[in-house]
Order: C-alpha cells, then sequence, then structure tokens
C-alpha cells in the first residue's frame, strides 16, 4: 500500500516551512515510523496527503543542557537519550521509561517526539513527561512557534492538540535539583521485556535525605486511560512522610484504590489494581532502597 | 561409529547465514505475478454478492477469484494419501464464509502492492449467520446443522470416539483416591519466521509446478489435483526451502488456490501471505477441554484413568478427529495403567482452523494428564516423582490399549536421572517463600509416537546410487523443515556405505523423481525414513564391495569400505576410491550401482522424555519467569547431537509459550482472533530464554537406525505441564487453564486469598 | 522518485516510488532477499539490517529516509568468499536450524559488536529481544555470538 499521496524529505526546517505553508490536505509528519508504518496499515491514521519526513532535519535531533532545564529536539531517538549520561543523572525516570521500549532496532529509531504525537495510552515515556512538567513546543503550519505543558498536548487516547501540519519541534524539561530529587518508573507487559505496557508506573520525589523525608511527589500511572493518571492522593500519602516499611505499605495499598475509582468498569481492572502494586513496590525500591537501606521483603532463600 | 553421535554442523548452514538461500518468496520468475486475498471479518456469513468492478479497474490487476469463478469441488486439507476418504468441507472459496480470516477473494495483480490495493477494494456483501466459537458451547449444540443449504452438512461433533480397556468403573469403586481435574488448553500459531507462502507455476505442457515449503509434496499434489479436477500426473510439487513449519505448513492451504491462479492466467502466481493471514488463515493448534479423573491405591498406584477430551477442530474439519484420536493414542503408553476410559469428540467452531501442530495431540493430553498427576501428588502426600516412579512404563511394555509394544521404553532412567541431575528433592523441599516472589519446581513425563505404523499405513522408500564421481545420491522424499533432516540422512549413509557424510548428496522431495512418501509428519522421519537409508545404504555397500571384489580380485568379506575408500583386509597398499570404483563399474561391470529400496516398519516404539522446571511467580504482577530447565530425553541414540539439542531448546521455547504466553485469543463477542500480529501473540525472545540442560538416556532402540528414535515433536510435549505444576507448587494453586497469563495467575491468587479468608 | 542510496559500500540511484518502505527495495528492487519479512511491524527482526552501524527493522524504514545513510545487510557482511566471523560461528555452534531469522540475528549481533566489542551474556541477550527465532530456542545463538566476540576462558561452559 501506498502510505501517503505525497512524500517530502527537506533537510532543514527552513525548507519543511517553505514546503507545508501553502499545502492543501492533510499532512502527517514521520520519523523513526516504528508507529506510523503500522498506524496507517491498521487504519489508526488515515492515509495523509503529504508525509514529511523529519528524520534528517539538524534541528530536531539534541540534547542540550540548559541552566534551568535540558531540551531534547523531538526527532531526537530514544538510543541517543540512552546514551546521554547527564540526562540520565537527571532523569532516572525517563532513562529508565525509554530503556524497556521495544528492542535495540526500535530505540535506534522510536523518537521522543513521535511517542508524544502519537499520544497513545501506552506510550511509556508519557507518564513521565506528565511527572516531570514537560512542556513541547510546537511549529505551526504558518510558522508560527508557540509551547504548550504536556497535559494540554495529549488530550486523550490518541488525540493531541496538534492541527493539520503542527510539528512537535521540542520538549523541555524543568531541571530538579539534584541533589533532592529522586525518580523511577516501571511498567509490566505480557512478557519480561519487548512489550507493550498493560500499566506503567512513574514517581518524582523531592526528598531531604538528612532527615529521610518526602518533601514533595508526582505520581502518574499509564495505560489505564486515555491519558496518564495523576495520582493526586497517592502523591499526598507520600507527601511530608519519613520513608520507611510502614509509609511502602499504605502507598502501595492505596494504589488499587485509585485503580478502581479511575477504571471501574473495565475488564482489566481485577488484574490491573493488583499488579499495580507490584509497580508501587518496584518504584519505591528504586528511590529509596539505596538512600534508606531499607530491602525488599521477599524471603525467598537464594 | 564415526558420524552418528557427532555434531555435524547443518548442511545448509552457509547460504543460509549469508543469506544467499532461495526460500519461496525470495524466488523470482519472469512474468511472475503476485496474488493476495480478502479474508473475511465476519464468523459466520453468507455472501450475497461481491462487486470486483473498483478492483478489476486498478491497473496491474490480471484476475480477480471468488467462490463465484472457482472449482466447487471440495476436499480435506488433512489427507496424504490419495485413497483417504476425509470428509471434504473446504473448497478455494466458499459462499458461505466460516470464521474471521476464512478466504473470500483474491487478486492476482502484477505486484504485491497492486493487488493488497485491489483485495481492499472489493466490495462485499454479507448475511451475518449465528456463530459459535466456545469448544463446550459448541459441543452442547450437538447435531444441530446449522447450515442445511451447504454441502456437507455443518454438524457437531464431527467425530466421537472411545478407547476403553479393562474395568474402569470397578476400579473407581475400590479406589483409595480419585483425583479429578478439568484442564483447558488453547488455540496456538505455530510462528513460524517465514509465513505461509507458495509458487505456481503453469507449465507449457499445461502442467503446473508448485514450489512450496511444505510437509509432504504427495499430499500437496493430492489436494491440488482434486480441487482443481486435474490428473495426478498433471502437478508436479517441488519442496522448497522451509523457513520453518512445526506442522503449520504440513496441510496444503495455499497450493490448491496458487496453482488455480496459475492455471487461469497461464503465469507463474506467487501467494504470500502477511502474519494476519498466518496466524489466522492457515492452521492453528487444536484447542482442547479434558476432564480427567484418576484412581490411586494408598500407595499411589493408578488403577484406573477417565478422559473426556473435547477438540476445537475450528471452522473446517481437517484432521480434527484424528489429532483426538492422536491424543488416545498415547494412553497406555506412559504409565502402566490396567483400566482406562478414553471419550473423545471433535467439534467444528467458527473460530480458525487446527491442523497439525508438533505434538498433535500429545501436547494437549499431556497438559490434561500430567497435571492432574501434581494434584494428586499433593493428595497422596507424596512426591510427584516417587509417584511417576511407581507407575511408568518398562522397556517392552505392550500397549494396553492395542498399539504397538512401547520399544525400549527408557523414561524411568529419564525421570531418576533428571532428578538427580536437576537436584529435584532438595528444590522441591525448599520452602517457597513467603515474599513476592515465589518460587516452584515442577515436572512432567511425556511419550510420542515414531511414524504411523498401528494407526495409519506406514512405509518409506529410497534410491541410493553411487554417482560417476564417487559420491552418494540419495532419492527420498526428504522435507528439512529447518531441524536438520538432510544432514541426519547424509550422516546416516555415511556411516552405513563407509564414506563421507559431504560426498553424500540428499536432494529434497520432488514429485517428479521420488516415490510416494507420507512426508515429514508423525514424527517419522529419522526413524523410518531414516532406517529405510540405513538398509539401503547397507545394501548399496554390499553391491559395492561386490563390484570391488571383481577389481580386488578376492571376495566382497575381505574387503572394507571406510572413509570412501576399499581396501583388502588382509593388508596391502592397495585402495580404491569409491570414484575409482564407479569408473570400473562402468566399464566392466554390467551392475548398476544403484538400489531401490522399500521398507515397511514393523513398530512404533515410544520417544520418551522428563522435564524439570524451576519457575519465580511474582505474585503481584502475576509474571512467571521460567529461571531453569532440565530436560531428560530417551530417543534411543541421538544421530547427530547439536541438532538433537537444538530440537529440545525449540522445543522448550514452544513448551514455555503454550505454558505462560501463547493464545490466538477469540473475542467470545466478535469471534476476532485478539492475538492476530507479533505484537500481541507474543512469542518467547531471548532475554527470557531460560537455562537449559538436556541430558539423553543412553540407550538403543534396535527398530531405529543406529538405535535411533523421533525427538522433534516429543521435544515440546513435556514442557508445558511441567511448567504449570512448577506455577502450582509455587503458589499452592491448581490452575488449570493455559496460558498462564499474568491475569490467570492474579486472578487464581485472588480466590485462593478469599477462600483462605473465608 | 529516483534515490541515491549507499548499499553494502555501493552507491546507487534506485527507482522508488513514494512510500516505499526500505525492506521492499531491497528485496525486490535490489535482489537483496538476504532482507526477510516475517510481520512488517518490526517485533520478529527478520528484516534487520544497518543504517550507519546501528540495527534497525527495514520495514519500518521508508526508503526516502535511507538517503544519506550507510545501509548493510547480510549480503554485505562477507568480504569476497569468506563469512564473516559471526556468520561462521553460527554455522558452527548450531545457531541455524532453519534459517530464516538468521540473517536478521546476525546483523543485530553484527551492530552489537560495532557498539559493544566485549558484551555481557545479558548485554547479548537484550540486543536479540527485537529478533524472534521460533526453532533454536536462542541458546545456541547465544553462544555462536559468544564465541565470535569473546576469547574462550571468558565463557561460562553451560548455557
Amino acid at each position: 500500500m501506498t502510505l501517503a499521496r505525497d512524500i517530502a524529505s527537506p533537510a532543514s526546517l527552513k525548507e519543511l516551512s517553505h514546503l507545508i505553508s501553502n499545502r492543501d490536505g492533510r499532512i502527517l509528519f514521520v520519523c523513526g515510523a516504528t508507529d506510523f508504518i503500522i498506524d496507517l496499515k491498521i487504519g489508526h491514521l488515515s492515509k495523509p496527503d503529504l508525509a514529511v519526513d523529519i528524520s534528517r532535519l539538524p534541528e530536531l535531533s539534541f540534547i542540550e543542557s540548559d541552566t534551568d532545564c535540558f531540551r531534547i529536539g523531538a526527532a531526537t531517538s530514544f538510543t541517543r537519550i540512552l546514551q546521554d549520561a547527564v540526562l540520565g543523572r537527571h532523569f532516572n525516570c525517563l532513562v529508565k521509561a525509554v530503556e524497556v521500549i521495544g528492542s535495540v532496532q526500535i530505540r535506534n529509531r522510536g523518537t521522543i517526539g513521535g511517542n508524544i504525537a502519537t499520544a497513545s495510552p501506552c506510550g511509556d515515556t508519557l507518564p513521565v513527561l506528565w511527572c516531570l512538567d514537560a512542556e513541547v513546543s510546537i511549529l505551526g503550519k504558518d510558522g508560527q512557534l508557540r509551547k504548550a505543558p504536556i497535559d494540554e498536548v495529549i488530550l486523550g487516547d490518541r488525540q493531541t492538540c496538534l492541527g493539520n501540519g503542527d510539528l512537535i519541534t521540542e520538549v523541555k524539561i524543568p531541571k530538579l535539583n539534584n541533589g533532592s530529587h529522586l525518580s523511577a518508573f516501571q511498567k509490566v507487559g505480557r512478557r519480561g521485556v519487548m512489550t507493550i505496557s498493560k500499566l506503567n508506573l512513574c514517581a518524582v520525589v523531592k526528598y531531604d535525605e538528612s532527615s529521610n523525608r518526602i518533601d514533595a511527589a508526582r505520581v502518574a500511572a499509564g495505560s489505564i486511560g486515555g491519558i496518564p493518571l495523576r495520582l493526586t492522593s497517592a502523591e499526598q500519602i507520600l507527601e511530608r512522610r519519613r520513608v520507611d516499611r510502614e509509609l511502602i505499605r499504605d502507598f502501595v495499598d492505596h494504589l488499587p484504590v485509585m485503580i478502581d475509582q479511575a477504571i471501574p468498569g473495565r475488564i482489566s481492572r481485577p488484574y490491573k489494581r493488583h499488579a499495580i502494586k507490584g509497580l508501587g513496590e518496584d518504584v519505591m525500591h528504586d528511590l529509596f532502597a539505596e538512600k534508606t537501606g531499607l530491602q525488599r521483603e521477599d524471603a525467598v532463600p537464594a | 561409529m564415526t558420524y552418528i553421535g557427532t555434531s555435524l554442523p547443518i548442511s545448509s548452514g552457509t547460504p543460509k547465514a549469508s543469506g544467499s538461500l532461495a526460500y519461496t518468496g525470495d524466488m523470482k520468475l519472469d512474468r511472475m505475478l503476485h496474488a493476495k486475498l480478502l479474508l473475511s471479518p465476519h464468523p459466520h456469513a453468507k455472501i450475497k454478492s461481491i462487486d470486483t468492478a473498483k478492483a478489476a479497474a486498478v491497473p496491474g490487476v490480471i484476475a480477480i477469484f471468488s467462490h463465484e469463478n472457482t472449482p466447487a469441488t471440495y476436499y480435506n486439507s488433512a489427507l496424504w494419501i490419495a485413497e483417504q476418504d476425509f470428509v471434504p468441507d473446504e473448497r478455494l472459496f466458499s459462499p458461505v464464509v466460516r470464521f474471521v480470516g476464512d478466504r473470500v477473494a483474491a487478486v492476482v495483480a502484477a505486484d504485491e502492492a497492486t493487488a493488497e490495493h485491489a483485495a481492499a477494494l472489493i466490495e462485499v456483501d454479507y448475511e451475518e449467520l449465528p456463530a459459535v466459537f466456545d469448544i463446550e458451547e459448541a459441543f452442547a449444540a450437538r447435531n444441530v446443522s446449522r447450515d442445511p443449504e451447504t454441502l456437507p452438512i455443518y454438524e457437531n461433533p464431527i467425530s466421537d470416539m472411545t478407547v476403553e480397556y479393562g474395568n474402569t468403573d470397578e476400579a473407581f469403586a475400590r479406589a483409595h483416591l480419585v483425583v479429578e481435574d478439568r484442564v483447558k488448553t488453547p488455540k496456538t500459531h505455530h510462528c513460524a519466521i517465514e509465513n505461509h507462502v507458495c509458487l505456481a507455476v503453469a507449465e507449457r505442457d499445461g502442467s503446473i509446478t508448485v514450489h512450496t515449503p511444505c510437509q509432504s509434496v504427495f499430499a500437496v499434489k493430492f489436494i491440488v489435483a482434486k480441487a482443481l479436477s486435474l490428473p495426478d500426473d498433471r502437478i508436479r510439487v517441488i519442496k522448497a526451502p522451509t523457513g520453518g513449519s512445526f506442522g503449520g505448513k504440513s496441510e496444503p492451504v495455499l497450493e490448491p488456490l496458487c496453482a488455480f491462479f496459475s492455471r487461469v492466467t497461464k503465469r507463474p502466481v506467487m501467494l504470500q501471505l502477511d502474519r494476519y493471514g498466518s496466524i489466522v488463515s492457515t492452521r492453528t493448534r487444536n484447542a482442547a477441554v479434558g476432564r480427567v479423573k484418576t484412581a490411586f491405591d494408598k500407595d499411589g498406584k493408578i488403577l484406573a484413568r477417565d478422559i473426556q477430551a473435547i477438540g476445537d477442530a475450528g471452522a473446517y474439519r481437517s484432521g480434527g478427529n484424528m489429532v483426538v484420536g492422536a491424543m488416545a493414542r498415547r494412553l497406555g503408553r506412559l504409565y502402566k495403567i490396567g483400566n482406562q476410559r478414553f471419550r473423545g469428540w471433535s467439534v467444528y467452531t467458527n473460530t480458525p482452523i487446527g491442523g497439525a501442530y508438533r505434538g498433535y495431540g500429545s501436547s494437549q493430553i499431556h497438559a490434561i494428564t500430567e497435571i492432574n498427576l501434581e494434584h494428586a501428588a499433593r493428595r497422596l502426600g507424596m512426591d510427584p516423582v516417587e509417584l511417576r516412579l511407581k507407575n511408568l512404563v518398562e522397556p517392552f511394555d505392550d500397549d494396553p490399549a492395542g498399539g504397538p509394544s512401547v520399544g525400549n521404553a527408557r523414561i524411568i532412567e529419564c525421570v531418576k536421572e533428571g532428578a538427580e541431575a536437576f537436584d529435584w528433592k532438595n528444590k522441591r523441599n525448599r520452602p517457597r517463600g513467603d515474599g513476592r516472589r515465589k518460587r516452584g519446581v515442577g515436572m512432567s513425563c511425556a511419550t510420542h509416537g515414531n511414524g504411523h505404523f498401528g494407526a495409519y499405513p506406514e512405509n518409506a522408500a529410497a534410491t541410493l546410487s553411487l554417482r560417476d564421481d564417487g559420491g552418494l545420491h540419495l532419492v527420498s522424499p526428504l522435507h528439512d523443515l529447518g531441524c536438520g533432516t538432510v544432514t541426519i540422512m547424509r550422516q546416516i549413509v555415511a556411516e552405513a556405505v563407509g564414506a563421507s557424510p559431504e560426498m553424500v548428496a540428499v536432494p529434497e522431495a520432488d514429485t517428479g523423481t521420488c516415490a510416494f512418501d507420507p512426508g515429514s509428519r508423525a514424527s517419522r522421519v529419522t526413524y523410518i525414513v531414516g532406517e529405510c537409508a540405513q538398509e539401503a545404504s547397507l545394501m548399496l555397500k554390499a553391491k559395492i564391495l561386490e563390484v570391488a571384489a571383481l577389481a580386488f580380485n578376492s571376495s566382497p568379506d575381505d574387503l572394507t569400505l571406510k572413509d570412501n575408500q576399499i581396501r583388502s583386509n588382509y593388508g596391502g597398499d592397495r585402495r580404491m576410491s569409491l570414484r575409482e570404483l564407479a569408473g570400473f563399474a562402468r566399464q566392466r561391470s554390467p551392475e548398476d550401482i544403484s538400489v531401490t529400496h522399500h521398507f515397511k516398519p514393523r513398530a512404533n516404539p515410544g520417544s520418551y522424555a522428563a522435564c524439570f522446571v524451576e519457575v519465580e511467580v511474582d505474585t503481584l504482577t502475576g509474571l512467571t519467569r521460567v529461571m531453569d530447565v532440565l530436560a531428560v530425553h530417551d530417543i534411543g541414540q541421538p544421530i547427530n547431537l547439536t541438532l538433537a539439542e537444538g530440537q529440545v531448546h525449540g522445543g522448550i521455547h514452544m513448551g514455555i509459550g503454550y505454558a505462560l504466553l501463547e493464545d490466538l485469543d477469540i473475542d467470545p463477542d466478535t469471534g476476532q482472533t485478539k492475538g492476530n500480529s507479533l505484537s500481541r501473540y507474543q512469542v518467547l525472545n531471548a532475554p527470557e530464554m531460560p537455562r537449559v540442560q538436556v541430558l539423553f538416556v543412553e540407550s538403543k532402540e534396535t527398530t531405529g537406525p543406529y538405535g535411533g528414535k523421533a525427538l522433534g515433536e516429543v521435544a515440546t510435549v513435556p514442557m508445558a505441564p511441567a511448567i504449570v505444576n512448577a506455577v502450582n507448587h509455587a503458589l499452592g494453586t491448581e490452575l488449570t487453564e493455559l496460558p498462564l497469563t499474568p491475569e490467570r495467575v492474579v486472578a487464581g491468587l485472588v480466590e485462593q486469598d478469599e477462600l483462605d479468608q473465608a | 522518485m529516483k534515490l541515491d542510496l549507499n548499499i553494502n559500500g555501493e552507491d546507487l540511484e534506485v527507482d522508488v516510488s513514494g512510500s516505499e518502505l526500505l525492506s521492499d527495495v531491497l528485496r525486490s528492487k535490489l535482489d537483496l532477499t538476504g532482507v526477510k519479512e516475517g510481520c512488517r511491524e518490526g517485533e520478529c527482526g527478520a528484516c534487520t539490517v544497518l543504517m550507519d552501524d546501528m540495527a534497525v527493522n527495514s520495514c519500518l524504514v521508508l526508503a526516502i529516509q535511507a538517503t544519506g545513510r550507510r545501509i548493510v545487510t547480510v549480503e554485505g557482511l562477507a568480504q569476497q568468499d569468506a563469512l564473516d566471523k559471526i556468520q561462521e560461528a553460527f554455522v558452527e555452534h548450531g545457531a541455524i536450524q532453519c534459517g530464516y531469522c538468521s540473517p536478521g540475528m546476525i546483523m543485530a549481533a553484527k551492530a552489537l559488536l560495532l557498539r559493544e566489542p566485549r558484551p555481557t551474556r545479558h548485554a547479548i541477550r537484550d540486543a536479540l529481544a527485537g529478533n524472534l527465532c521460533r526453532c533454536t530456542g536462542y541458546l545456541n545463538i547465544i553462544k555462536a555470538i559468544e564465541a565470535a566476540l569473546l576469547p574462550p576462558r571468558d565463557r561460562e561452559e553451560r548455557l
């Protein structure tokens, strides 16, 4: 099947803007193509009049560290994100999410901008971007640049605020204070590796090591509804508390309640309300095991 | 022995590694056309009309086919001998579609993209009919003819069989303990990495040549002839390299279509399915539901067993009844059970068609019975290994169900050696853990056959010739599915003749040059075709030595043929190479150095295996990790050690999938296959494959080549029940519905919690 | 449209229609049928090629996206008639049965070698997560890759 009525591969943003500014018809941008090609085949996307390949644009593939934020080009591949050690030190949750997306082949091509534009409920970077207060820059068909917070970009299951010809150019993530912030991400699928998320969980906490206290928390779960779910009451359980076994138990025991509230009629609810406890435990362990010395409660001898 | 039991590298390794080997889909012929199928979106519907106008208008479209312009001849794709009388219910295209994925139409065009594009433009008007998807629901709707206007009558059950011996009821009456289980096994996809494909060429003389990665060139020939109402001799079938099959390419699914398209268009036609087509529109493993009741005395001796099993044939009959029959044939061959009753049915459902699949009934029946034994061990307070040892068959036991003797059955050794190597006792008695992750160990035994003897006609034929260059040429319809059949035959011939394997040529099956052979099925190739090849080799060797005797001026008994050379047993420097002998024979001897040997087996021993597994279950996410596997096999003599281990590794991979991951997963409302792509139908990948140790017990089955028995199917059979048993051991549950998906594990744990609290 | 592609070290001008996939162009237009097709959705890895030394699923690359990149298929590995050492190791160590996944596996292994000369077994398994095999159970494939990449003393006896 032909995937588009017409296709172009501009070599610069300027060329791209020029190309699309006067174009009629539906425009879709393609970069890693790992969702694009499949979505067209199965009908999640309908055939565009013009497909614009943005994989050759140097302006869209970068990772830059500014004073108070990181900026990641929309066409930056997952592999490239994983290779940036500085980025990784700041945002462990982002690294952990990207590490478990697909296979090496998929990560070499898939991009953060693509993950946002596809807006799949199972998109693994999305709950992370939610917790990190990411901001998305969008270049309009008319050449105007605008910015929007991530929760105003992703509106539902495969629904975004992007209009025809709107191109995501970069994602800005405010820096966390490295000394005081910890983050984690876990997912569960059908099998251990190379699997679509049935459920995922991200947590970012501001943690005072000297007093062993969580000052602030952001927690979001994905693959539950159309958009990541901020678990505000779970955040409240964590905030202003010391990290100990009781806290972990309170947090973990609360998660099923959130699932019950979020997807009361869903067939997958009995499973997800149970499995989220596992993710919750794993996230807490990833956040605090090193800092507090708290080990898992498993009593299985080696 | 020089070659038997070694690890000779697989013959076709280099062209496979370099990418130069042409599989069917890689072939390019002059004027070749491409066909794409339109598959049904409905589980059961009458086709009221088909409008092909838009499709036909697409440039490059050559022809469009549907029930309106193709033969209405019915056939049954499970047939492999021309005279077999299986009830035919399949045709090229039916006016009534019977499952989501059934064939509706085909476009033949200049290239694949055009054919696909045009197929999507065909407009079909359907009248939907009631459909049934669940096995037990289909079974309950017995003898209901759901579509009286089509032939044959579409009613359930397809088959109803009883196998019984001894006095089951009496034995149950005196039992110390009766343990009952209901086990469900899923409909699964073979998932060969090569999708289904066929290339048919209408030759100038009016005949048709079919290139296909099939498991029986003669089955293809018979079915194509039947479907197209052509005489047999107008069809030639050539086996192409196979990119995996596991039974999926055993039945001629695409070949009759492709042959017809080529015949009508008078051009070569390539029909390649995509993954969706391969999953839903070819064949699947028969799903099954089994109820088993086993009676024990107080020492754990099995007194009797009663099984009722229903197999899901899917929307067309294929060999559904044969799979159920195969389940029954295992019953008296693993454990000594004096009284047994099996009642088995095959039913139609409006779901993807069941067909041949590695294990063929053994996978289902062993899941049913071996899971039951784990539960029995628990209730008896016995170790599962001890329970097996109390009941397993011994060498040369008779089969009380009337089958052939079990032959040199070494399953007891498998279990004993395996239990020791696995450190079973200690692992079984270890604490399972109170925490989130629980560990358990499980084991299972299994048996499978060696060919058809005792059930269906069984014979093999081989022609072995000495070539002028001193090489050997074996003509026997071989179908190497990737497992290394060709390599095995080269080793057997080389060993028996006294040549080296690289001097032995073993072309694959071609109906144009080979005598009839049933093909690669029923685990018959090493055991029967191999034995035939070994006997033929010994006969050829005798002929060679007779001619050599003339050259050496001695008696054939005074000569030795080894490493391609003949020499005298009484010393002396004289050597004659096979090449020289061939030249000598050409000039001097009236004998053609060639034999044709027909072999009819008189035995069908069991191949046996025991599998020991350790798992770790995450009781929150429900994910099961297989940590460690030990498989012990009784296959007599492995012919090629690396290839044999490879079979076991692959069989374990498939067994893990069967136990934990794989299920076509039919939507109970729409009949759609939910697992219709590889992102949804997940097979085990490299990170998840556990450590595996493979042992072969030392023994010989004298009726097999160099003492060898079959391995390919038994390699997978015990794995799934062993895993289920390990999970149930870890969790203290009695889960019996495969696959043990995370959802099922969690549901089982939640239920167990609720019961504990009640 | 005409695309300038660099395939197996050769600069080629290939006639491509619009949104044609790289895997289709390699197989149909350039006769590089070592690039296999198993799923067309990036799950099986049979179509794996190198793009600028990185493993990618060619079924998920538009041909137009391959311009300006170095594409290497399995056919580009062997030097004259000599197999690459990964290919040789596959043949020797039982890593090949039906062979259909082998080109993709070999390319994934090659990409691993190029970025990590001495990978751990865990890294090897991970590098192969996107390459499915139904015949071998992966164990001999892992063994072969270790044989090709590591000196003998670093390999464990038992898989």
